[in-house]
């Protein structure tokens, strides 16, 4: 018998199957990462029986990335934290057994307990007058980077719901990693001429990701699904859809803590709806 | 030659391609959607696992085997005419000793050695056997008969079934009555009959080795039984404030014991950082996927489930606590729950224990003792609390907490349901330094009656033994304790903790 | 007048010392009964201590120990003595150079353990609150000779098998 030649069809025979085989594992991983155009057509028809309007462009296709998002109070170690936002510290009371600690600095007064962190700059406050206020985008950026003066990372967070009042700015800061949202977390700020007046919230940074890719999350039009089941529904139109993590405020009191993907969906009544991207369950807003 | 080995490598390659792609489109959760993965889940279990399983080294024990390890005698007295010695675990002949009476007791319910005659006796008789030759083996709390004759000869039913349904302890008898024979005799703690059955053994063959035990291991001083002291007993003339349960050894004299401290190995910080942490959460069956986790200000990792949170704490303390009116983690692995009973409960409750033992820390399984009574909920069936103390030498560690002494591992069974466990997961060692000496065992009572006597009616002490406690500070010493009138109490022979 | 006021002084707080040191020794004596007590030697007061083991004041045994408790007020010095042919008195018992006695505590227990002797074992039991206040207790225990007891089984034995 040939060998050679058995061996040599033997070679090739495997070589079409092993290429065969890659396409399917190829195409089945690109399929599962991956919302069907028939599904989200299916979905659009079911939602607009329903009274609730859907752009087919805002519905994403692909899925978010499957990963814990690891993350640190950031007032874990309240008086490296105080150093940080007062500079220097001047006055100090602890009651540690009840986690609570207040600090007189330089710039102004922080306390910090188990409901969050509340900051007040010295001086008086310094209005804008109105014809001297920067745009939104403007004072965003003025914002973010007087929040980096106060030592808060200012790559990892984002501002929104800026509005004016009386020449003070309010905003929200949220976290952020690798460009998506961390809900569950946030300061509310209030900025003047001088910079930031107030700080009120809770504050943690990312450290690191868990990957769980090997799992796929949930679709996001058996996310949509559920709004129909939804007891105060009223007709609305979805205006957005994002791709977030989320975190429990029941844990914000934690020294670590994970943040989990979600699905976010902002409808154009002033509502928002937060699922969990894994099992699917409406978390709270 | 070279074109051969080139086309033997391109061959062998493209194989072995072929499986792997093979093995990735199977399992690797693309290719089949949710609910279809029983088509592969059937072949992976049945085929691959067991092949896994079979290359790998199995620690696996079955059930006879884990609770012969965990259901030890707390102690075992030799007495022949008047010398009397105690053997505990720490003894060089206790393990020698325990085979003898095992193979005694378990010739008796298997029918090597049958029994010529059986009789109801009242305790006194009961008590002045122990006075003459004898072994008596104690295990210090009670258990269903069928978990005992399980751990003694591998089956529930035996020779003394019908008669006995709960047991502490049993004796042997050699020399008794007036035919000398062997008898053994067994307490039933649920109808509070005392039994002899005399039995067919070799006599010779075991008065020699009782007199060889008693040679190694005769200290000289020969402790004395509550029923001999008569501090069992309420005496007309004066008023009692304490009496003795009749079995309790009294040593009279000052207990010296060597220090203890914590084996630190790798455990704790594999617990926290390392692989053993998603082997614990995969023993409890939390979801990584689905639970939320955070550290809390004191450090501990805490893992949040729909049905039950697990929090690992930097002592060591491992927690597990099902949500309020839920049913926690299922432990009975398939078996019926249907009349959930005692038996079922440790069973089960064994089998987790070993298994996460295993996990953590192998050698640690090695110290564990049942503590409690393995005896059924009169109050209600299908609830079971089950402890573990963690041993040195034959003494248990006692751990500190906020609410009193825990025990190593505390946890609770409904129905096959796991409530709640508790584990302290540190080893402990002997180690070298400052002998410390308690006082002898009637002072300890006097603490006791300082304590908790109301001025009316006598304390009854259960029993009285000494113990190690370690406090939150991980300072472990020495100290005296006791069940008095069904209550867990730690006796403070010098400082701060209260009774 | 001076003089003699302060001579009134010295000798009243002299009086007062002496009657300290008295009663000091008085209390020393009670932690330790006296190492030999006559033969004849009877209770002053009664109830300070009574016996619980052995249960009857004559009784045999052929055991080679005896344990022996008994029931005595808190802070009662309670000792063991054993009768000595030789002498006529009664002599405390000690092991290892250690004397059997002890201050009872708040269970109001003692317990203890003699060895005996072959035949007839005389013993006392002394509970004191001092040397004037005291109460005894005298038993006696009969070892049986354990070697007969197994000729007897014996013989027993061989005429049922």
């Amino acid at each position: 018998m040939n060998w050679g030649r058995a061996k040599t069809i033997l070679i090739i025979l495997f070589i079409v199957t092993d290429i065969s085989l890659l396409l399917v594992l190829l195409q089945t991983k690109l399929l599962s990462s991956q919302v069907p155009e028939n599904t989200v057509a299916a979905i659009i028809k079911v939602l607009q029986e329903h009274d609730i309007a859907i752009d087919s462009a805002i519905i994403p296709r692909e899925h978010g990335n499957n990963q814990n998002i690891i993350m640190r109070n950031y007032f874990e170690e309240p008086k490296r934290a105080a150093a940080n936002i007062l500079g220097e510290i001047v006055l100090e009371k602890t009651e540690s057994e009840v986690s609570i600690y207040e600090y007189v600095g330089t710039r102004g007064i922080l306390r910090i307990g188990e409901d969050g962190f509340f900051y007040h700059r010295q001086n008086e406050s310094k209005p804008y007058k109105t014809e001297e206020r920067p745009d939104q985008d403007a004072m965003r950026n003025i914002v973010v980077g007087q929040l980096s003066v106060l030592g808060f990372d200012k790559s990892q967070m984002t501002i929104l719901d800026g509005m004016w009042k009386d020449g003070l700015y309010y905003c929200k800061a949220l976290p952020q990693y690798q460009g998506v949202t961390i809900c569950g977390i946030s300061m509310l700020i209030t900025a003047d001429l001088n910079g930031i007046a107030d700080l009120q919230g809770n504050w943690f940074y990312a450290v690191g990701e868990e990957d769980y890719s090997r799992e796929p999350l949930l679709d996001i039009t058996s996310v949509l699904t559920q709004l129909i089941y939804w007891e105060n529904r009223i007709p609305m139109e979805i205006t957005e859809i994002n791709n977030v993590y989320y975190v429990g405020k029941e844990y914000l009191n934690s020294r670590e803590i994970v943040a989990t993907p979600a699905y976010e969906i902002v409808s154009n009544v002033q509502q928002v709806f937060r699922f969990d991207a894994r099992v699917g369950n409406q978390v709270q807003s | 030659m070279y074109k051969k080995s080139i086309q033997n490598i391109l061959l062998v390659g493209s194989v072995l391609t072929a499986f792997i792609l093979v093995y990735q489109i199977w399992f690797s959760g693309y290719f089949l959607s949710d609910g279809y993965e029983y088509l592969t889940s059937g072949l992976y279990s049945k085929i691959v696992q067991p092949i896994l399983q079979f290359l790998g080294h199995s620690n696996d024990r079955d059930f006879s085997e884990n609770i012969q390890m965990l259901f030890k005698p707390e102690k075992i007295v030799l007495n022949a005419s008047s010398d009397r010695v105690i053997l505990t675990e720490e003894e060089a002949s206790f393990n020698e000793t325990r085979g003898l009476s095992r193979e005694v007791i378990r010739g008796c319910m298997v029918g090597d050695y049958p029994v010529k005659s059986k009789e109801i006796v009242d305790m006194d008789t009961y008590f002045s056997v122990l006075k003459g030759r004898s072994i008596y083996v104690d295990y210090g709390k009670d258990c269903d008969y069928r978990l005992f004759s399980q751990g003694i000869c591998g089956k529930e039913k035996n020779t003394f079934t019908d008669d006995i349904s709960v047991i502490q302890s049993y004796i042997i008898s050699l020399h008794d009555g007036l035919l000398n024979d062997v008898s053994i005799y067994i307490a039933d703690q649920k109808s509070n009959h005392a039994y002899r059955y005399v039995v067919e053994a070799d006599k010779s063959r075991l008065e020699k080795q009782l007199s060889n035990l008693m040679r190694q291991t005769y200290t000289g001083s020969s402790p004395s039984y509550s029923f001999e002291l008569n501090f069992h007993k309420v005496q007309d003339q004066r008023i009692s404030k304490v009496l003795f349960d009749p079995l309790i050894l009294s040593d009279l004299t000052p207990v010296s014991l060597p220090p203890v401290r914590i084996d630190e190995g790798e455990t704790l910080d594999n617990m926290f950082h390392g692989r053993l942490t998603e082997s614990i959460l995969d023993m409890f069956s939390i979801n990584s996927q689905t639970m939320r986790k955070y550290t809390d200000l004191d450090n501990a990792r805490v893992f949040v489930e729909n049905n039950a949170t697990l929090t690992l704490r930097e002592n060591g303390l491992l927690e597990y606590q099902a949500v309020q009116g839920g049913r926690g983690l299922d432990i009975t692995k398939g078996d019926r729950r249907a009349n959930y009973d005692i038996y079922a409960a440790t069973t089960h409750a064994v089998d987790f224990v070993a298994e996460l033992c295993g996990q953590i820390s192998p050698e640690f399984f090695d110290h564990l003792q049942i503590s409690t009574n393995l005896t059924e909920n009169a109050k209600n069936q299908g609830l079971y609390r089950i402890c573990f103390d963690y041993y040195v030498q034959g003494i248990p560690i006692r751990h500190k907490t906020a609410d009193g002494y825990a025990y190593t591992i505390e946890m609770e069974i409904a129905d096959g349901y796991l409530q709640s466990y508790n584990q302290f997961t540190k080893n402990y060692k002997i180690t070298d330094g400052e002998i410390r000496t308690l006082p002898p065992m009637l002072n300890a009572a006097d603490m006791l009656v300082d304590s908790l006597y109301d001025g009316e009616n006598p304390l009854y002490i259960n029993k009285i033994g000494v113990c190690y406690a370690e406090n939150e500070q991980n300072i472990i010493t020495p100290q005296w304790h006791a069940i008095v009138d069904g209550i867990d109490r730690m006796i403070a022979t010098d400082e701060e903790d209260d009774i | 007048m001076v003089t003699k006021r302060f001579i009134r002084t010295v000798a009243k707080c002299s009086l007062v010392l002496m009657l300290a040191i008295v009663m000091m020794s008085t209390v020393a004596q009670a932690n330790t009964a006296p190492d030999v007590l006559p033969g004849t030697v009877e209770s002053t007061v009664q109830d300070l201590v009574i016996l619980k083991a052995p249960e009857q004041l004559v009784s045999s045994t052929n055991n080679r120990k005896l344990p022996i408790s008994a029931t005595a007020p808190q802070g009662v010095l309670v000792s063991v003595y054993r009768y000595n042919y030789v002498t006529g008195c009664y002599h405390k018992i000690t092991l290892n150079d250690i004397p059997l006695e002890s201050i009872v505590g708040s269970t109001m227990l003692f317990a203890g353990q003699v060895d005996l002797n072959s035949g007839a074992n005389k013993f006392l039991i002394r509970g004191a609150w001092d040397d004037a206040a005291y109460t005894v207790v005298k038993f006696d225990v009969n070892v049986l000779n354990e070697g007969f007891m197994d000729r007897i089984k014996g013989v027993i034995s061989t005429i049922f098998n």
